[in-house]
Parts: C-alpha cells; structure tokens; sequence
C-alpha cells in the first residue's frame, strides 16, 4: 500500500482535499532568446496566469544593448509575430494575450557571435526587469561537411539514410548544444503494424559542454521522448532516417542563460521550474542561441538537393 | 557501578572488554529440545538427582562448589557436577517429596510478578544451607504480594551447559541475575544469589534467583523404636501453605537436620525419627521463619501446626541491581558523548512500515528527526542526512535503505541494539559531523541451532543462529562463540500481481559471526549483500523479440559490506580493538532498448582502523588510535551519445587520535583529547586538527545526577548529492577535493542527566553547531568545469532536546521532545552576474523541524502480550511555496520563435511553469501521527511465535507530503498528496 502511495497518483488514500488557496502573485514573465542569423529577434512578455487570464504586458519599453553602448529599441508587435500557432484557437480554460516585441527591420541581423547583450525591460506601470547574455561562439558543421550561409546559419543537402556521426566544432561559451530533428512524411509502414506515429516527429538531443561536439544521427536523438512515444517508434530510426522522408537538422550552441532556463530548476511538484535568468520585477529568460540548420528537404524552389557529405556507412 | 571483578564480594564472571558480568542468559521458559536431551542424557547417568522438566526454575549447578570454581573470568561451561557417592547414602529419599535426593542446587526462579524489590536470603542455619527467593515487601503486611510467591511452586528445569558469561534474560525479564560468593559465610557452602544492580531498585516482574541447598545429612540412626512427626503448615487465614520447607534437626548432634516440603495442603511428615530433642524449622518465601522445639519419645507420633506470618527480609550482602543498560554505562563512563540506545527487544513494539525497523525507531529519539513518513532517512540536531555515519558492527552502510528510503535494510531479528550518538563525540569519532549510528549485530551465543523467522506485508524474512563448535573456541584460547546467517525477501512484486504489476523486490542476506579469543578477547565478522531490483525488462512486446511498447528498465542497487573485528585485552592493562572492513554502494540503471542511456553510482571504502587503551588506574585510561581508509567513487550518467555526469574520484584518510579519561575523584569525569585527520584527494591535501573536550561533574549521594559539557571540531570528507526536498531518493556519493570543501563542524552543547531507581532517567540538552562547507548541488553549474558543480556554504543549528525515560518494569518508553532552529546559507549562482544582489541565499533547510515531540509507550501484560504505541508530532517542515504559474514556453529550436513547452507539466492542454517565492519560507501543517502494536507470544514445545498487528496512523491523519498549487482555476486552489495513510499490517515472528 505504502508502494503505491510512494508512486503518488493512484491511491486516493494519499490525496488532500482540494481547498481554496490564496490568489497567486501578478508575475512578469520574460521569454528572450537571441538567436544568430535571425532577421528580426523577439521579446515576449506576459504575466503569470491570474484570475483565470494570462495578460501580456503591452506598452512596455524593451531594449537591447550591446556593451560599447549601442541600443536596439523594440516594437510591439502582434504577438503571431512571436509565438507559433495561434493563442485563439488552442481549446484552452483561459484568456491568454501575450505581449511580442520585435527588434526593427533595420537593426537588421544585429546579433553576433560572442557578443554581450543587455535587456532592460520596463512595463508601463514601471516594472523593470534585467537581463544579459554572452552569445556564444559561432560552431561549423564538420560532418557533414557543409558550411552554413553565414546570414541565416542554414544549409541544404539530403541526409542520408543510415546514421552518421555528426560532429560540428567547438562555440566557446557555449554551455550546451541542443541538437533536434524534425522528420516527416514518414513512418507508413510502422502505422500499418497499429504503431501510433507522430508526423511530424520532433526529436532532441543534447550535448552538456562547448567540446562535447558529437553524436550519432539520428540513432541518439530522442532521448527526453523515449517515455512519450511507441518504442517502435525510436527502433524504427535506429538505423537512420527512413527512406523518403523528410527532415530538418538544428544544432543549438546555447549560452548559460539559456542552458540553464532548458535544463529547470528546483524540484517543485506544482509544476517545472526554470532557473531564472534575469533580475527585477519578474522571471524569465534572456539567454542567446547560435544555430546550425541542415534543411534535407527540398529547397522552395523545388531542385533536388545534393547528399550531405558523410562517409558512408561502415566507412 | 558494576562491582570490580576482584572485589571479595562478588565473584562473577566478568567481561573485561565490556565491563559486564558474567550472567546467564537464557530463555527460562523454554529449553531448546537438544540441550533437553543432553541434559537427560546427563542426569541419568547421575540418577541421585532430582529432575522436574517443567516449570519456571532453571538448575544452575551444584552449590558450593562449582560455583566457586565458575568465578573465573573466561569460564564457558557449568556442566552439572556429578553427585557425591557419599551424599546418595546420606539421602533420606522418604522425605524428598519429588522422590530424588537434594543436593545442592542453585535455581532460577521466576516469578512473573512484578515486585518492588527482592532478596535471596543465602544463608547457613542450623546447618542446612537455605536459599530461598523472599521478597522484599514494602509493606510487610502486603498479603496479596506474599501470595504470588505462594502460588508460584519451584519446580525444577535444567541448563546443562550455563554460561556465566551470558545474560539472563527472558521475554518478562530485564535485570541481569548473578551468583555470588558469601563472604560472609564463607567455604564453599556459602551461597548468594543476586540480581545485579546496586543503585537501581528492581522492578522485578520475571525471574530472580533462588537456590534451594537441601543437603540432607542422615539424623544418626537411634536404637531406640523410631517415631514419627507429621503437621501442617498454615498462614494467617488458617490456609495450608504449600512447598515450605520444613527442617527437622536434633539439638545434641548437630547433624544435619531433615527436611520436607510441605503438599498442597500444607501437610508435612518426617517418619522414622529416633527420640530425641528436635528443632523443627519451617520456612516459605515471603513469611517468616517459625521454629518450634519439640521432644520426641520412642515410638511417639506427634503432629504440630505452625502458623507462619507475612514477612519480608533483607539479607544482609545481597544485592539486586538491575541490568547495566547501555545508557546508564554511558552515563557512568563517558564524559560527553550523548547517546540513545534502542534494545533489539523494543525494536518489536516501535512502528515500522509492515515490520520492525530499526531506521525507523531511530527516528523517535530525541534530536532526530524524519520528513517524510516514506523515508527511513533522518536527520539529527540540524544536520543534513548524509551527515550521519551509519555503521553495521562499526563498518560503514553507505545507502542503508531500500526503495529510495522507504526500508532500512537491517533485519531486526539479526540486531542486538542500536546506538546513536547524537553529539559530544569523543576524539575517537571521525567520519561524519552529525551523528553516529551503530547497528550492533546479535552476538549471544544460543543454546542450540535456534531458527528464527517472520512473515510480513512487506517481506519475509529468517535467521539462523547456532553457537560455533566449543573446540574451536578452545582452539583460539578463548569460549565458544555464535554465528548467524539472515535473508530477507520482499514479494510484492507477487502481492500486486492480480492488480497491477509492479516488479521490484529486494534482498539482504546479513551473517555474523563471533567467538572467544584468548583473555576475554573476541574476533567477529561481519557480512552484508543487499539489492533492490526494479526490473521492467519484462514488459512490452519484449516476448515477442520484437522492440516494446513501453519504456524498459533495469534498475538495480544495494550494498555489499564485510569486516573483520578483534577486542583483546593485553598484558599490562592494554587493550586493543581494531578492525578492518570493505563496504561498497552501487546502483545501476539500464534501458533495455537503447543501450546507448546508462547510470551507474558506486561508493566504496576500504577501511582499518585500530583502537589502543592503556588503563593506569579504575580513574585513568589513555586511548589512541588510528585509522586508514581509501574511498573512491564513480558517478556516471550518459544518454543520447552525451555524457551528463562522470565523476570518477579518490581520496584517502589517515586518521589518529589520542584521549585522555580521567577522575579525579568520584565526582568528576575529564576527557581531553584531540584528532587529526589528513585528507588526500588528487594533488590537494587537507589537514584537520580537531580538538575535543568533554566534562561531567556527578551529583547527589550516589552519583545518579550529572552536568556535562562537551565542545570540539569534526570533519567530513565526502557528500551525498541526493536532494533532501525528494521524499525518496538514492544516495549518490562524491569526496572532497579541490572543487568539493569538506565539512568543518564546531560544536559545543551542555546538558544534565540523572537516573532514577526503577529504570528511571531523564536528560536535558542544549547545543550550538556550526557547519562550513555544507553542499548542494549547482542547478546553474558551468558544465565546461567540475569546480562549481557543488555550491559550498554554511549552516547552522541550535536546539534543545529532552528526555524522560522508563527503561525497566511493564510500563517502558520515553517522552522526547526537540526543539531546533536551522539555518543554511549558499551562494546565489545569479550573483556573479549581477552585483546588485546579495551573494547568499539564507534558508531554512527542509529537515528545520522547530519542534519534535515523540511519546514512546509499551507494555508487557502477564499474559506475554504486548502493547506499543507511539504518537509523534512535528511543527510544519519548511517548503517553498509556488507564487505564480505561468504559461510555459520554449524557444523553438527550428523557427527560432516561441513554442508551448512540450516538457514538463500541463494541464488541459496549458502547459505550466512555477515561480517560486523565497526558499523555504513557507511550512506545512504540524505533523502528527500515532501508531500502535500489538503483540502476543505464544510457546509452544517447538518454539514460540508471535503474531501481530500493527496500525500506522491511527487515526488517519492527513500529514502533507506535497502541496500542488493550481493558480490556473478561478479561484485557485491547492491539493496535494498526504504521507501513510491509516495502514494496518499483520506478520507473524515465530522462533525455534
């Protein structure tokens, strides 16, 4: 009886009754990543969850600044500009808002690697939240062996279909590397066998240090979904990516803000707790990402794409 | 005070090591079956003696003489002497109502009857040696009290191989009994018996010693036609008393006088009697002698009635002391050190989870505390739980728990007590800072091959006791020995079959084995494997050889522990105890599927340590010691072709210490002393020097009051990285060295003690620690270095334990109430960045329980049933409570733009982040809880067992594990998962 009491949720034993607790604190929330090669970068601001609503903060003033000085105002924008999906039609018990600022068109791709930023950030009722973060050093994909356009951090080639060691070179200052894959238009045959599919099916991998800069694709992906999907499912890409589908390839070089926002916090069983990384009148994060992009699908003008260079199997 | 081996007074044996005497230990109302036989077999070849299979009394040996020759210091054996050819002609066999001779016969004699005091009157009259068990009655006229003894009848059993070197003890009995030397009376005749304590009246509620000398020496035969006398024997109410012993002696020869007992109606006879002038003396436990003199003619049958009274009597020399517990020798010898003893026989009636835990009962002494009902875990005066040394036979556990903390892996059936040194350590403790728990194997030495075994909800579990072959004692110049071999299974994994599978189980084979060296020394071994497996490999399609459906798991961890021990006593007043031991803790976690996903943890300790005492006087002793020990430890977790943790390491301690123990005078007690310890890890060297310091001044006429003092500096060189703030988790073990301080403990407390008669004490405690170099881990640690992996910081404690203890009668426990204020103070990892914020973070740990109060109650009924109870309440343990949820979100790794968080928690398709308000600020309700036992001996001529039930929370209290906060409804609300529910269990323990 203790055994399954320990396990937590099936006893009813075990539960206290649901009382009415007292209303929660009206919490600023800051989600600020700057990603390299992006053409506009993204603050997005609400609050916490309050009385059945989550508001975004809207009319705050939002900059960026580099060290020598130089600022980067944003924008409040629609916050489809910010978020994917759309807030108005998840099926969902609250109001939601969410408040999207955009750094102008001509600050242009401001970011760079190995560059300090700075975020201020004050709400129209004069909340002040602070923030900064090193973006990390700028990695290269060594197998494959491509090279990135240096503007959008993004290259095109087919990757094969057996795994391959991938291997990309060290981003000093970097904490992490978050590699994910995203693999569609497949997995027919599992569907035939009553294996549920994910399409698209999302993995990720991590490497927890700048010079931990391998791993084996795609068999190693999927680590922090093993306990979501059919087992069938990861045995399924054991040996590489299926024939015909398609995928996209992103290694993340993550500074600590970042990092540390990923891998959580505290253990609190009221929910995930993020570990945070600026200071004032809120929470949140303001970490920095240098990407590497594999697209192994077709480009938009349709051409086939050239195989990424990976020495074959066995060789 | 236990009385000196030398003394004219008392000649017992005595275990120098120990400081005990030599006592018989045995189980009185039971016999096993093969010493039975050896003891017939025996006394058949003897046929002069008079044999009574049943009954309360235990035959110890022949008076005078061999008990005598039993005074020595290493005796093993009391074989029953042989009955003198000459006495068998002298025995007047008419007279002898169980129809054998007398001889000298020392007997254990059980009352089952609580009493306030007792007196065994051993003393020579009128030539016949008279031992009788007579009670000292507070009130003389204490009818009902005299009648118990009355009721009960000695009726004789054997113990054909005693040990005077064993305890006395059976399931009613406490006190420790031993024979003794008249002085007084002298030769080889005179005989006490005693209970031992000095200072300690005795609740009597079992066994006593008696001895009945009825050494019948013929009258001298007379010409003259014999007569004959017979009567009756009466008590105040005109009712017949039953066994008095009535003697008959003629004045003129001083021959030894005859002697019958009297039948159940108090009837008594002597025929054949020459004429004469005869004394007639009748005696019974708990009246007062009656002589009458009586001149008989030839051929003249006379009858007389005596009428005895009510009377209690103390003989001068004999003493009744209770059994020295472990806490009152601490008292007595110890300068500082604060130590809680819980005996194997109290384990029983203490609340464990489905059967006894000896973890468990710890967590109701004072000073210690537990936060969570699923955890076997504790906490002791402020300090972190991998600050407790916990030791099996002195030889460290490193993880003594199963399933994350929910058992303690001890067998009970195979403990013999455990102490926990809560503080005022001496210099001879090193290891850990906070506290020292000893778990002491059994090391009694069984008449036979005993079995033990229980049955539980949780587990089933045997031990297998048997003493070790007397020539291999002999062999080694020493006594006899034991040996025990335990095992232990859970099983359900079977139990939840039918409705769930759940396939975990775990495992302990504990052994140990001790026997006698030369000089009362002793050499002992200790084992220990253990394991937990969590194996999940077994669902899915994996019968199928294809890859499952779910998720599949090994998990596998446990400790493996064996050590050696050797206590010799030295010429020239030395003594030496050294050991030297290996533990390892390993936990393994593999997924079936994907080998690429490991974790392994490994501890392990290779560890010597020797202990040297030169005792210059009873008030001066000298103790120095040294130890050595290699720890290395391997943490690795890889998965996904990444390698999170690998924390590999090593570090070595040497050790020494040296202690001084001195009176000077019967009031003071004085332990200066000082330990070093050097650490080596890597390149990095650290050197402790610890200096420690204890003092105890004794009052009142017999000492029984003390204030002491104790203060010193302790170390620690290695950490666990498991989070307190989960209810069940694992250990996971790192050493110090650069990047990892060792913890630096200074600690002062004082407190008075002071024990009462009737096994009475009472302490009080108050106590100051300092802790630097507390840890936890890094949430933002840099994973491109080690050094930061652990934040290091302070911590501090203060708080006041008290205690009132009940150790001895029917009614026994204790009342233990501790109030603490904790603190710990870390770095925050976010002020490195920002100057403007305060570089600690000042919390109350979660074990910062403000108040602790346990009630400790159990009693024994005449009729070998047993009660126990225990009621604890707790103030609210610290939490942190969630301020605001908010929507969770994540940078999305292939648009660059938010995403919901696919991690984590959701709810309703929301998924939720926490924000956290001040560590530790918050605190949950008061704790409280009562359980109860309830346990009933059987015996039976196999053996005995004992069926029982026991009842965790009684009353259903809702103690809070969690709190769940949902700011996401309107209003918000909180819910939450409570500790036990109202949980009853039933095992059975049964004994062979």
């Amino acid at each position: 009886m203790a055994l399954i009491c320990a396990a937590g949720s099936v006893m009813t034993a075990c539960e206290l009754a649901q009382v009415a607790a007292p209303d929660g604190e009206n919490v600023m929330v800051v989600e600020a990543v700057l990603r390299v090669g992006a053409s506009r970068q993204s603050v997005l601001l609400h609050r916490s969850i309050d009385d059945g609503a989550i508001a975004g903060d809207r009319g705050a003033d939002v900059t960026i600044t580099k060290p020598d000085g130089e600022e980067f105002d944003f924008v409040e924008s629609h916050f489809s500009d910010c978020i994917i999906g759309n807030p108005d039609s998840w099926q969902i018990d609250l109001d939601v808002d969410f408040a999207c600022y955009r750094s102008l068109p001509s600050h242009g791709r401001f970011v760079r690697p190995g560059a300090t930023y700075d975020l201020h950030v004050e709400t129209a009722d004069g909340q002040v939240v602070r923030g900064r973060t090193t973006v990390p050093e700028a990695p290269e994909f060594r197998t494959p062996a491509v090279s990135v356009d240096r503007r959008d951090r993004t290259a095109w080639c087919a990757l094969p279909n057996h795994t391959f060691t991938l291997t990309w070179t060290r981003a000093d200052g970097a904490w992490s590397y978050i590699i994910t894959t995203e693999i569609s238009q497949w997995g027919d045959e599992l569907r035939a066998q009553g294996v549920e599919v994910p399409d698209p099916l999302e993995l990720t991998g991590v490497s927890v240090s700048a010079s931990d800069t391998t791993l084996v694709f795609p068999r190693n992906l999927g680590l922090f979904q093993r306990a979501d999907h059919d087992q069938r499912v990861f045995a399924a890409l054991e040996d590489g990516l299926p024939e015909g589908s398609r995928s996209v390839l992103v290694v993340l070089a993550a500074d600590p803000n970042y990092t540390n926002a990923i891998r959580g916090g505290r253990f609190n069983p009221s929910g995930n707790v993020r570990f945070s990384s600026v200071v004032g009148d809120g929470v949140g994060v303001f970490g920095s990402v240098v990407p590497l992009v594999i697209r192994s699908h077709p480009s938009p003008q349709g051409q086939p794409l050239e195989p990424c260079p990976v020495p074959a199997p066995g060789g | 005070m236990v009385p000196d081996r030398k003394s004219e007074a008392v000649h017992v044996v005595r275990d120098l090591r120990t400081g005990r005497f030599g006592i018989p230990e045995h189980p009185v109302r039971r016999l096993p079956r093969s010493l039975q036989e050896r003891f017939d077999s025996h006394i058949l070849t003897s046929p002069n003696l008079p044999i009574v299979h049943d009954g309360d009394v235990v035959l110890i040996g022949e008076l005078g003489k061999d008990l005598v020759e039993y005074d020595r210091p290493r005796f093993r054996r009391a074989e029953v002497p042989p009955v003198h050819a000459a006495r068998d002609d002298s025995i007047d066999r008419t007279a002898e109502p169980h129809g054998g001779t007398h001889d000298a016969f020392a007997v254990l004699w059980e009352l089952g009857e609580k009493v306030d005091d007792s007196i065994v009157d051993a003393s020579r009259r009128d030539g016949v040696e008279h031992i009788d068990l007579v009670d000292e009655i507070a009130d003389p006229g204490d009818h009902a009290l005299a009648e118990q003894f009355q009721r009960r009848r000695p009726v004789f059993q054997k113990i054909p191989d005693l040990r005077l070197d064993q305890r006395l003890e059976n399931d009613q009995l406490r006190e420790r009994i031993c024979l003794h030397e008249d002085p007084e009376v002298g030769g080889d005749s005179g005989l006490k018996v005693s209970a031992v304590s000095r200072r300690v009246k005795v609740a009597l509620r079992s066994v006593w010693v008696a001895s009945f000398l009825l050494l019948p020496t013929p009258v001298a035969a007379q010409q003259q036609e014999p007569g004959r006398l017979s009567g009756v024997v009466l008590d105040a109410a005109g009712e017949g008393i039953v066994d008095a012993a009535v003697s008959l002696r003629i004045t003129i020869t001083g021959e030894s006088p005859r002697i019958v007992l009297t039948d159940g109606a108090g009837e008594f006879e002597f025929g054949t009697i020459p004429a004469g002038v005869y004394i007639v003396r009748v005696q019974r436990l708990g009246y007062a002698p009656e002589e009458r003199s009586l001149s008989l003619a030839p051929g003249e049958v006379a009858r007389l009635e005596l009428v005895l009274r009510t009377v209690a009597l103390r003989l001068e020399g004999v003493v009744a002391e209770a059994a020295p517990d472990r806490e009152r020798e601490r008292f007595e010898q110890d300068a500082g050190v604060t130590a809680h003893v819980i005996e194997a026989r109290t384990l029983g009636l203490l609340p464990g989870l489905a059967e006894p835990d000896v973890m468990r009962a710890v967590q109701l002494l004072p000073g210690v505390i537990s936060t969570s009902d699923f955890s076997s875990s504790f906490n002791v005066r402020g300090g972190s739980a991998d600050q407790n040394l916990i030791l099996l036979d002195g030889f460290t556990v490193f993880n003594p728990f199963h399933l994350g903390g929910l058992f303690s892996v001890f067998n009970s059936d195979a403990v013999e007590r455990a102490e926990l040194f809560a503080g005022g350590f001496g210099a001879e403790f090193g290891g850990r800072v906070s506290s020292v728990l000893n778990i002491e194997s059994r090391r009694d030495v069984p008449d036979g091959v005993e079995i033990r075994g229980g049955v539980s909800m949780l587990a089933s579990r045997v031990l297998l006791h048997a003493p070790l072959p007397v020539r291999l004692g002999t062999a080694l110049g020493g006594d006899g020995g034991s040996a025990f071999l335990s095992f232990r299974r859970s099983y359900f994994d079977q139990l939840l079959r039918p409705i769930a599978d759940f396939p975990y189980h775990l495992a302990d084979l504990q052994a140990h084995a001790g026997i006698g060296t030369p000089n009362g020394g002793r050499l002992s071994a200790t084992a220990y494997a253990g394991r937990d497996v969590l194996d999940l490999s077994g669902f899915g399609l994996a019968d199928s050889g294809e890859a499952s459906d779910v998720l599949r798991l090994t998990w596998d961890w446990g400790n493996r522990l064996i050590g050696l021990h050797l206590e010799q006593p030295l010429p020239g007043d030395w003594s030496v105890d050294t050991r030297v031991g290996f533990s390892r803790f390993a936990e393994s976690l593999e997924f079936l599927d994907f080998g690429d996903v490991r974790f392994e943890s490994r501890i392990e300790q290779l560890v010597w340590r020797g202990d040297l005492t030169r005792t210059y006087s009873p008030g001066l002793a000298l103790q120095v010691g040294a130890s050595a020990e290699r720890l290395s430890y391997a943490n690795f977790a890889a998965g996904g072709g990444t390698t999170f943790l690998d924390l590999p390491g090593s570090g070595a301690l040497a050790g020494a210490y040296a202690a001084l123990r001195a009176r000077p005078g019967s009031r003071w007690l004085l332990e200066p002393g000082v330990r070093l310890d050097v650490w080596s890890a890597g390149t990095g060297r650290r050197t402790v020097i610890a200096p420690r310091f204890a003092l105890k001044r004794f009052f009142g006429a017999r000492g029984d009051l003390a204030v002491k003092l104790a203060l010193g500096r302790y170390s620690q060189f290695l950490h666990s990285l498991r989070d307190e703030e989960l209810p069940v988790s694992n250990d996971t073990w790192v050493v110090s060295d650069a990047a990892v301080p060792p913890v630096i403990s200074d600690q002062v407390q004082l407190g008075v003690e002071s024990f009462w008669d009737a096994g009475w004490s009472a302490s009080a405690e108050i106590y100051a620690r300092d802790f630097d170099g507390v840890t936890e881990f890094n949430l933002a640690q840099n994973p491109n270095i080690a050094s930061d992996d652990l934040l290091a910081g302070e911590g501090t404690a203060r708080g006041l334990d008290l205690e009132l203890r009940k150790a001895q009668g029917r009614f026994t426990g204790w009342v233990a109430l501790s109030l603490l204020r904790a603190s710990r103070e870390l770095p925050d990892p976010l002020a490195d960045e920002w100057n403007d914020l305060p570089p600690t973070i000042s919390y109350a740990p979660v074990f910062d329980r403000r108040v602790n109060f346990d009630l400790v109650l159990q009693y024994t009924t005449e009729r070998a049933l047993e009660v126990g109870g225990r009621w604890n309440y707790g103030s609210g343990l610290p939490y942190t409570r969630p301020v605001a949820q908010h929507f969770a979100w994540r940078h999305g790794p292939i648009t660059g733009l938010a995403e919901p968080s696919q991690q984590g928690f959701e709810r309703d398709g929301v998924p939720l982040g926490v924000v956290l308000g001040p560590r530790n600020t918050e605190r949950y309700p008061a704790y409280h809880r009562l359980d109860l036992t309830v346990r009933r001996t059987f015996e039976r001529s196999w053996g005995s067992f004992v069926p029982y039930l026991q009842v965790l929370n009684v009353y259903d209290r809702r103690n809070v594990l969690f709190y769940f906060y949902d700011y996401d409804r309107t209003p918000p609300v909180r819910s939450g998962f409570s500790m036990f529910p109202f949980l009853p269990a039933i095992g059975v323990e049964v004994a062979f």
